[in-house]
């Protein structure tokens, strides 16, 4: 289902908190982003829709931050901390990601089989 | 009835009758000239028309010193388009009965222009003195309340409308001094953007100014980069290497912070530059 511009987005989501892991002088999450509006959307894996330029998670590091809170490979990245992230250039979304006076990101993040998970709950 | 009125219209009839055609006479002309006023009237909404769709991006500057800035955005706001009637009504010859009828509170509407002209420094040659009485302050001001779209008249970039074209121009004759502050910032993009050699040939995205983020960028990368080949084969086994790159389309061969942007330019020499294969079109960030 491709995104219309200009509509509302809506999608169940899950929120996930990932408490920052320091290393040395970094503070790590343990994860991986690909996407972005100024990347190829064609070359994601993960996506539904092949034009969408969302951020997704293309590799959660084993025993990470985000692992630990849940977060799986896969899953597109609707916002962190209240930033917006379904809009942005790849770089963006790794700044909002990185911000060193940020020791906690909650993101909301989603994933295709989220919606069914609710329907069929509900059923 | 009796012999008085006989007499009475004998000599009244004659004045009455003269009266009376006097009057039908009057009201007759009358007549006409009301239906020739009408009929002026519907010609001088015309040529209203005519002379604001002619004089739009010549009388502007005028209001704006006779007028209140802000009444030149509203174009239906009546007290303009009729004192700028009225002006040009004045010179417009007209051959019109009577007095000069005021026209109805027309809208003044603004044509839009096929192709908007290129803002040139001076369009008008002599009423730029008029405008010149300004203080510079004020069309500071209005760089910000003039446009609407937000766009500022220095940057000159293309106007969609003719009325928004036609105020770029004004301020361009009084702010000269907004196109150089532009510049250094144009000049510094292109240089970045000329080492931005590897580029995605999808929508390139400059959202940012390139020159803030590439110092962050080199700081975030030198932090990333010296401990990742180091420390990471001695202490953290979640970090990249000892991993091997599981997806296919996005890894550089198993960078272990693959930051291998296409994207900043990296210029700094103490940081050393990711791993050569950089696939164009995507990008994987570890964080």
């Amino acid at each position: 289902m491709a995104h219309i511009p200009g509509l509302p987005v809506t999608a169940v989501v899950q929120r996930i908190e990932i408490h920052k892991l320091r290393q040395g002088e970094n503070l790590i999450l343990g994860f991986s982003i690909g996407g972005g509006i100024d990347q190829d959307p064609g070359q994601n894996p993960y996506s539904e829709d092949k034009s969408d330029k969302g951020i997704y998670v293309t590799r959660v590091s084993e025993g990470g931050p985000a692992e630990v809170a849940g977060l799986h490979t896969g899953d597109k990245i609707m916002q962190v901390n209240g930033w917006d992230m379904t809009m942005v250039t790849h770089d963006q979304a790794r700044k909002r990601l990185t911000k060193k006076n940020e020791d906690v990101v909650r993101l909301l993040v989603t994933r295709t089989n989220l919606e069914t998970v609710v329907r069929q709950s509900m059923q | 009835m009796s012999g008085k009125p006989k007499a009475e219209t004998s000599e009244g009839a004659g004045s009455k009758t003269k009266v009376k055609e006097q009057i039908k006479t009057i009201v007759e002309d009358l007549e006409t000239v009301l239906g020739d006023l009408k009929d002026v009237a519907k010609e001088l909404k015309e040529v209203v028309d005519q002379i604001d769709s002619l004089t739009c991006d010549l009388k502007l500057e005028e209001e704006m010193t006779d007028s209140s800035k802000t009444d030149t955005l509203n174009s239906s706001s009546s007290s303009t388009t009729t004192t700028t009637t009225a002006s040009s009504l004045e010179k417009v010859k007209l051959h019109s009965k009577g007095q000069i009828i005021k026209p109805p509170p027309a809208v003044l509407t603004v044509l839009k222009k096929p192709k908007p002209p290129p803002p040139p420094p001076r369009l008008t040659p002599v009423r730029c003195d008029s405008s010149k009485t300004l203080p510079v302050g004020i069309p500071l001001k209005l760089n910000g309340t003039l446009l609407r779209n937000g766009v500022l008249p220095g940057t000159q970039t293309k106007v969609p409308n003719g009325d928004v074209c036609c105020i770029s121009k004004n301020i361009l004759d009084k702010v000269p001094t907004s196109p150089p502050l532009h510049r250094p910032d144009k000049d510094r993009c292109p240089q970045a953007t000329r080492e931005r050699v590897r580029f995605s040939e999808k929508v390139q995205y400059h959202g940012y100014c390139p020159d803030c983020d590439v110092r962050y960028d080199i700081k975030n990368r030198d932090v990333h980069l010296h401990p990742g080949p180091i420390h990471t084969k001695l202490k953290s086994p979640h970090h990249c290497p000892l991993q091997p790159p599981p997806l296919p389309p996005l890894e550089n061969g198993g960078a272990c912070i693959s930051t291998s942007h296409s994207f900043p330019p990296v210029p700094p020499p103490t940081a050393p530059k990711p791993q050569k294969t950089i696939l164009r079109k995507s990008t994987t960030t570890t964080v």
